[in-house]
Formats: C-alpha cells, sequence, structure tokens
C-alpha cells in the first residue's frame, strides 16, 4: 500500500512539474531518469506478484508512460534516456562474461557444442534466408542491393536468433532448479551470447562493407579483425586491470565496476571496437583468469545493475515507436511463432546427434525462448549504425523481445517443473548440510 | 545531534572534513586539512580543479564542451546532494542547534556576503570591465558563493572552544541556500516565486515518496535504487523548473527529518556511496571550466582579498557572542566550502553561454584562498587544541 501511495505521489510530482515550461536552460535527463528509477521498479514488483518477469514491468512502464501513451516521458526526455545505452550495455555483457566459467563448462562442452550449434546456425540459416526472401513484404524499409538486403537480413536473424542468459539464469536462481536440463539451459545460452556476439560482429561488419558499396579502403579482413581482434584485446586489458583491482585493492567495488562499464562504454566507440565483444572479453578475463574471492563482486554487481538495467529497459520501451509497432506487429508475431517452431525443431535435432535423454530432448528449447538485454543492446547497436533500416529492425526486435521477454520465462519454469528440477537446489543444500 | 543504534554518528555537515592533529613540513602540508571541505579524498581537493582545467577544453581537450555538457546532470545530482546534506544538518532528529548558533553562523555568511559583495561592486564599476552579466548580479552572486566556510568536524575530545567554532562553521550555510536558491531563480528569468514554490513542493512531494519507500525497502539494491532515484528526481524536478536542486533537496532532507522513522539516516549512509565521486567529478568539471582571462584574474583576486577581509570582519564580529578568540575563529571560517564552488556551477547553468567568468574566479579564488588558509590556522587551532 506505502508503495502504491509512493508511486501516485511521484508519478502525481512528475505530471505537476510538467504542467510548467521548462526553463530554457533546463536539462531534463535527470527527471526522467529518477522517475523512471523508481516508478519502473515499483512497477516491476508489481508484475513480480504476477508471476511475471520484473523485466516486463519496466518495459511496460516505458511503454505506459513514454510519449504515445502518458507522456510523462516526453519524446526529448526519451531520447536523451539513450544515453544510458552504452553503459548499459557494457554492464549486461560484462556480466554475461562473469558467467562464462570454462573450467566449470568443460564437462557439458560436447551436448552444449550439438544443441546450441545446431539450433542457433539452424535459426540463423533459416532466418537469414527468409528475411532475405522477404524483406519487402515485412514492413521494413526496402533496401537496395542484394548484398546489402542480405546482409540486413542476417544482422536481423541474429538478433531474432540470440537468446537471454540475464532472464534464463534469474528464472533459475528464483526456481531453485538443479539438473541435467538446468545445466544444460545454462551452459547453452552462456556461450551461445559470446557466439551470438561474434556473429553480430561479423554480420555487422558485412553490413557496412555491402552498405558502403566498397567506398571504404581498408579490406573487409583488416576491419573485422581490428575489430574482432582489437575488441578481445581491448576487453582482455580492461579485464585484466579489473582483476587486479580486484585481487588487491577491493575497495568501492560497486562504483570500481561502474567505472570499468564507464571505461568500456567510452572507449570501445572510440577505438571503433564492438562494445558487447569487449565488455564480455573483460567479464570472462576476470571470471577464467583471476576469479574473485567471496561475494563482495556479486553483491557489487546486485547493487550497480540493479538501477542502470532498469533505466535501460525503461528507456527501451518509452523509445518503442507504438505507431511503427502497430504495422510491425503482425509480423513480430509470425517471426516469434516461426522462431518458437524452428528452435523446437533445431533443439530436437541437437539433443538427438548429442544423444541426450528424453527429458533434455523434450524440454530444452523451451528454456532458449527468452531475449531481453542483449537482444536489446544489439538492435540498438544495428539501429544507430543503420538509420536507413536499423531503428525499424529495432522496433521489429523490440516487439518480439517484449514477447518473448513475456514468455520466455513462464516456458523455462514450466519446463524445469516437468524435469522435476524446481526445488532440488535447496534439496540438495538441506542434504549437504 | 543523535548517535547511538546501529547508526553511525551523523555530523553536521557530511561534506565536512575531520580536522586532523597538527603537525608541521612542506611535505604534509595538503594532509593538515583536506582542502575546500571535501572529506575522504587523499589528495587535496585542489588537485581535481587542476587536473580539470588540464582535461578540459582548454588543456588537454579530453574533457571536452561536449562531455561537459554530458556532465551537467552530475552538477544537478551534486547540488541536490548539498542539499539533503544542508537539510540533514540544519535539523539532525533530537539534536536541533540551538537558534543562536544558526544566527551567529547565518551572521557570519552574511557580513562576507556584504563585503564581497559592496566591495566588488565598487570594483567593477571602477575597472569598467566588459562583462556579459549585469555587474550587481556577478557582485551579488560572487559574494554568495565566497561566504561559506569549510565547516570542519573535529574530534569528540577537542577542546569546546574549537567545536564551538567548527559548529559555527557548519550552520554558515543558510544565507547561502536562501539567497543563492533566489538568485538562480532569478537569473533563470520568468516568475520566479512560482517556480520556486513549485520546487519546494516537488521538494516535500519526492520528500515523502522517499519516506514512504526507504525503510520499506527489502535489501540493500532496492533501497540504493530508491535514494538514488529520489536524488535524481529532486535533481530533475529543480533543474526541470530552472531554479536550484540546493532548494528540494534541502526541503526532501527536512521531510525525512522531521517524520518518524530513520529515513534521514537511511538517506545519509545510502549517499556518502555517491558523495566521494560526484564531488571529485564536480571539481573536475569547475576545474576544466577555467577559462584564464584577465577579468578572472581581477575578480579572483579581489574576491580573495574581499573574502579575507569579510571573513576577519565577520569573525570580530561574532566572537564575543560566540565566545571563541576571532583569531580561531578566523583560522576555521577562513578555507572556502565547496558549496561556494558548487553554487557557481549551478548560476552558469541557468546563464548557460551568458557567463563565463563566474565559475573560473570562484573556482580560482577558492585555490588561492585554500593554499593561503593552510599557511594561516594550523597554529591557532594548535594552541586552542
Amino acid at each position: 500500500m506505502a508503495r502504491l501511495a509512493a508511486l501516485a505521489v511521484i508519478v502525481a510530482t512528475m505530471f505537476a512539474v510538467q504542467q510548467v515550461r521548462p526553463a530554457a536552460s533546463a536539462s531534463t535527463l535527470a527527471l526522467p531518469l529518477g522517475f523512471s528509477l523508481i516508478a519502473a521498479y515499483l512497477l516491476g514488483g508489481s508484475a513480480e506478484k504476477l508471476r511475471l518477469p520484473r523485466l516486463s514491468g519496466y518495459l511496460l512502464f516505458g511503454m505506459a508512460c513514454g510519449p504515445f501513451l502518458l507522456n510523462l516521458i516526453t519524446a526529448p526526455m526519451a531520447r536523451e534516456l539513450q544515453v544510458v545505452n552504452g553503459f548499459a550495455l557494457a554492464l549486461i555483457a560484462l556480466v554475461a562474461g562473469l558467467e562464462l566459467n570454462v573450467a566449470r563448462l568443460r564437462p557439458q562442452i560436447r551436448a552444449v557444442l550439438a544443441v546450441g550449434g545446431v539450433t542457433i546456425g539452424g535459426l540463423i540459416a533459416v532466418f537469414t534466408i527468409a528475411l532475405w526472401a522477404a524483406w519487402p513484404w515485412l514492413s521494413l524499409p526496402g533496401i537496395d542491393g542484394t548484398g546489402a538486403r542480405f546482409a540486413a537480413a542476417l544482422v536481423t536473424a541474429t538478433l531474432v536468433a540470440s537468446f537471454s542468459p540475464t532472464v534464463t539464469i534469474a528464472v533459475i536462481a528464483e526456481s531453485r532448479a538443479r539438473g541435467p536440463l538446468t545445466d544444460l539451459v545454462v551452459a547453452i545460452v552462456v556461450l551461445a551470447d559470446l557466439v551470438l556476439i561474434l556473429v553480430f560482429s561479423l554480420s555487422m561488419q558485412l553490413a557496412r562493407w555491402t552498405s558502403s558499396a566498397g567506398a571504404s579502403e581498408i579490406g573487409l579482413g583488416v576491419q573485422l579483425s581490428w575489430e574482432i581482434l582489437g575488441s578481445l584485446a581491448f576487453g582482455a586489458i580492461v579485464g585484466a586491470l579489473f582483476a587486479f583491482y580486484l585481487r588487491y585493492v577491493r575497495r568501492e567495488l560497486t562504483l570500481a565496476l561502474l567505472g570499468v562499464c564507464a571505461v568500456l562504454a567510452v572507449g570501445a566507440p572510440l577505438l571503433h571496437f564492438e562494445l558487447i565483444l569487449a565488455s564480455l572479453a573483460a567479464g570472462l578475463v576476470v571470471e577464467n583468469v583471476a576469479p574473485p574471492e567471496g561475494d563482495e563482486l556479486k553483491e557489487a554487481i546486485e547493487r550497480g545493475a540493479l538501477p542502470v538495467l532498469i533505466v535501460f529497459f525503461a528507456a527501451a520501451g518509452a523509445s518503442l515507436q507504438l505507431d511503427v509497432l502497430a504495422v510491425v506487429g503482425g509480423t513480430a508475431v509470425l517471426v516469434a511463432v516461426l522462431r518458437l517452431g524452428l528452435m523446437r525443431g533445431f533443439a530436437s535435432l541437437g539433443v538427438r546427434a548429442a544423444r541426450l535423454g528424453d527429458t533434455e530432448a523434450r524440454f530444452v528449447w523451451m528454456g532458449l525462448v527468452s531475449q531481453a538485454g542483449v537482444t536489446l543492446g544489439l538492435a540498438t547497436i544495428a539501429a544507430a549504425e543503420f538509420p536507413d533500416w536499423g531503428p525499424q529492425v529495432r522496433t521489429l526486435v523490440v516487439a518480439l523481445t517484449g514477447l518473448h521477454v513475456l514468455i520466455g520465462p513462464i516456458l523455462l519454469k514450466d519446463a524445469l517443473r516437468r524435469a522435476g528440477e524446481v526445488g532440488r537446489a535447496r534439496e540438495t543444500e538441506a542434504a549437504a548440510l | 545531534m543523535k548517535t547511538g543504534g546501529d547508526w553511525p554518528e551523523l555530523g553536521h555537515d557530511p561534506l565536512d572534513p575531520p580536522v586532523p592533529a597538527g603537525g608541521h613540513g612542506w611535505l604534509r602540508l595538503p594532509r593538515r586539512r583536506p582542502m575546500l571541505g571535501v572529506r575522504a579524498i587523499a589528495a587535496p581537493a585542489f588537485v581535481f580543479l587542476l587536473l580539470g582545467a588540464a582535461l578540459g577544453p582548454r588543456g588537454l581537450g579530453l574533457l571536452s564542451p561536449a562531455a561537459l555538457g554530458h556532465l551537467d546532470i552530475v552538477i544537478s545530482v551534486a547540488l541536490a546532494m548539498i542539499g539533503v546534506f544542508v537539510g540533514l544538518s540544519v535539523s539532525v532528529k533530537g539534536s536541533d542547534p540551538a537558534g543562536s548558533s544558526i544566527a551567529a553562523g547565518a551572521m557570519s555568511a552574511a557580513v562576507t556576503i556584504v563585503t564581497v559583495t559592496g566591495g566588488l561592486y565598487f570594483l567593477v564599476g571602477r575597472w569598467g570591465v566588459a562583462l556579459a552579466i549585469d555587474p550587481l548580479a556577478l557582485a551579488c552572486v560572487l559574494g554568495i558563493c565566497s561566504s561559506v566556510s569549510a565547516a570542519v568536524h573535529v574530534a569528540g575530545d577537542a577542546p569546546e572552544e574549537l567545536r564551538r567554532a567548527a559548529r559555527l562553521a557548519d550552520l554558515d550555510d543558510v544565507p547561502l541556500i536562501v539567497l543563492g536558491v533566489t538568485a538562480v531563480a532569478m537569473l533563470a528569468g520568468g516568475s520566479a516565486a512560482e517556480r520556486l514554490l513549485l520546487t519546494a513542493l516537488a521538494g516535500a512531494a519526492i520528500g515523502f515518496a522517499g519516506w514512504l519507500l526507504f525503510e520499506r525497502a527489502s535489501d540493500a539494491a532496492e533501497r540504493g535504487v530508491f535514494v538514488t532515484g529520489a536524488i535524481l528526481l529532486l535533481a530533475g524536478a529543480a533543474s526541470y523548473l530552472g531554479t536550484s536542486p540546493l532548494l528540494s533537496g534541502c526541503v526532501a532532507a527536512l521531510v525525512w527529518v522531521r517524520a518518524p522513522g530513520v529515513a534521514d539516516r537511511i538517506t545519509s549512509e545510502d549517499l556518502s556511496v555517491l558523495q566521494h565521486p560526484l564531488v571529485v567529478l564536480l571539481l573536475l568539471v569547475a576545474g576544466a571550466l577555467i577559462e584564464w582571462s584577465a577579468a578572472v584574474l581581477w575578480l579572483a583576486a579581489a574576491l580573495v582579498l574581499l573574502r579575507l577581509v569579510g571573513k576577519l570582519l565577520a569573525s570580530l564580529a561574532i566572537a564575543r557572542v560566540a565566545r571563541i578568540s576571532p583569531a580561531l575563529l578566523a583560522s576555521v571560517l577562513l578555507p572556502p566550502g565547496i558549496m561556494g564552488i558548487a553554487l557557481a556551477l549551478n548560476v552558469r547553468q541557468v546563464l548557460a553561454a551568458e557567463d563565463n567568468v563566474i565559475v573560473p574566479a570562484v573556482t580560482v579564488a577558492a585555490v588561492a584562498t585554500e593554499i593561503l588558509a593552510a599557511f594561516l590556522p594550523a597554529e591557532q587551532q594548535e594552541e586552542a587544541a
């Protein structure tokens, strides 16, 4: 009740303040930032009570308060909120990298490669061809040139195929699940993240190459090498410095973590590196070369990441062009249905190839449906890079993500329940005691 | 001041530094008293100002005008945070300072404001320096910015006289809040009274919402979201309305102090995490905005001298009332507070391109005064100790 009252007071304050014309010199960023942070968080809590992910609440908040509905976050404010994007992307990818412990993943590597490889490869291949062929009929802007359209289709297909380790891990942690299916799903989504980011970087390079029609004097191979290897090297250096800090300084970890994200977010674009790849590499180095002791980093991530993610998802919701969505909505549903069907088919093929059990064969695809931060982040990069078709693709991806962030957790929880793995972590811990 | 329980003791002004034990020697000089009233920063604060100048557009250019534009939000948030701390300091539950202390602190600041404003207005008129801003407004703003002292925390076993002096220096920011906030609203143009009222109401409303949320947070991460969100809202509402976030922050803090519960202590504890990086960024921005010109140098020199005269006059005027020796009081009141720089940045926000002398003059004068103060006060404070 108190939270509801607080939400009402904040909404009323926001409304009252906006009745006055803003000062000419006014910087409007702090207002939507603060409003999004508190109000979206409270709405996220309500979504959780409805058994929906919190992220859905943040997105819905952004949509409801954005320029197309309540207009509490006006169009200029929504644009200003985008400044958190780079920072949030760095943080999301860094956290994803921190979840990639190579030693822990080694025993499952064959099954992960088979299931993940077949699923991702199949999804990207089918969607690239389908999108390339159907592009003119999908309410997306026309692209001149077969190569350019193919590159755009490849970028979009990579986005459509991507998963969400964040949501998947959050659902598993919440369900206290443990078992073969849980382990397999976590390993696939985390490793797939790395592969998808690499594929995305390659496809973006291809899109740049085809859209510039050979205007660049630098070869594609050189550009790719610089971007991918450079990103990995840059991320590794930042990660190594952070690992050094974690080992020898260990103070103000939340601020240090946010500082690392700021360095990545500012440094990577400046050096023409892929931000997500660099951030992922930084996380990988920290986790696998010099893993931090204790829970201090985990606590720092919880403290530091929460506000950034809230604003990121709220901003994504507020920037959602609902008018375009009305046009793209049909396509989004169509793509989502096709993705679900293909995912189920390819995952079954992968499970058979890896000779896994019946449980995994039946349910593994249900754990791969979620999409969230990384997908939105990649879509944002594409939108910024290719203003001709990127924003519309991002709108399509935001619509897809909205669907998948709603459906994915429900499917995953159902799969874990049917596999009998919900609550087994608690039982295991109790048995150990 | 209320202490005890699980909560750390609240200082009257959490931006203030502790007073370290005395000592001599050039190498130890910068650490004798953290400069500009910034606590817990190992290096003296003027190092950050100089670093900002080195990184700024007239230095290496790493802090470009565009980057400084992005950092505008930092100024607003820092001002809101300072406003909150001032609100908490003026009235901490269970330890409301005596009216006489507030009056003495306000009088000290008022004497400085009158001296600096009058002197500067006279000098600027005589010099005939071409300025983009009205000379009276300029003199008033510089007078207000220079009024605050870097109030110091003293050890619990410090002599009573030194504690009284430090307490008085703590409470000299009330005129800055009142006059500074009014000046910012008037300089922004339009209906100042209406916007000030709306800012105060917004501050109260956000304070009320914060009070509803802070204590009910389930964990530290959630509480951090609420406190950070509230500070951003306080900063954003005031910036949107073209007023000072000092006002909204101060009003919200008064709500947290007066309302039942421990919202004030939660805010103080959580904000301490943001305090250091924000203060450092504030100093870097102020340093980066230094533009060397004849007008800036003239104004800064006049400001240093007039502020010195103002503080000496203030010490003489209130020493008897406060039962503190004038020399000790002057030594405590002389170091400039960071709030002056913060207010100068706030004025620059509302004046936008019109002003290019206020922040540089205040910053240069603050560094000069701090260097000057580093030599003067220690002997008096040691004698008192």
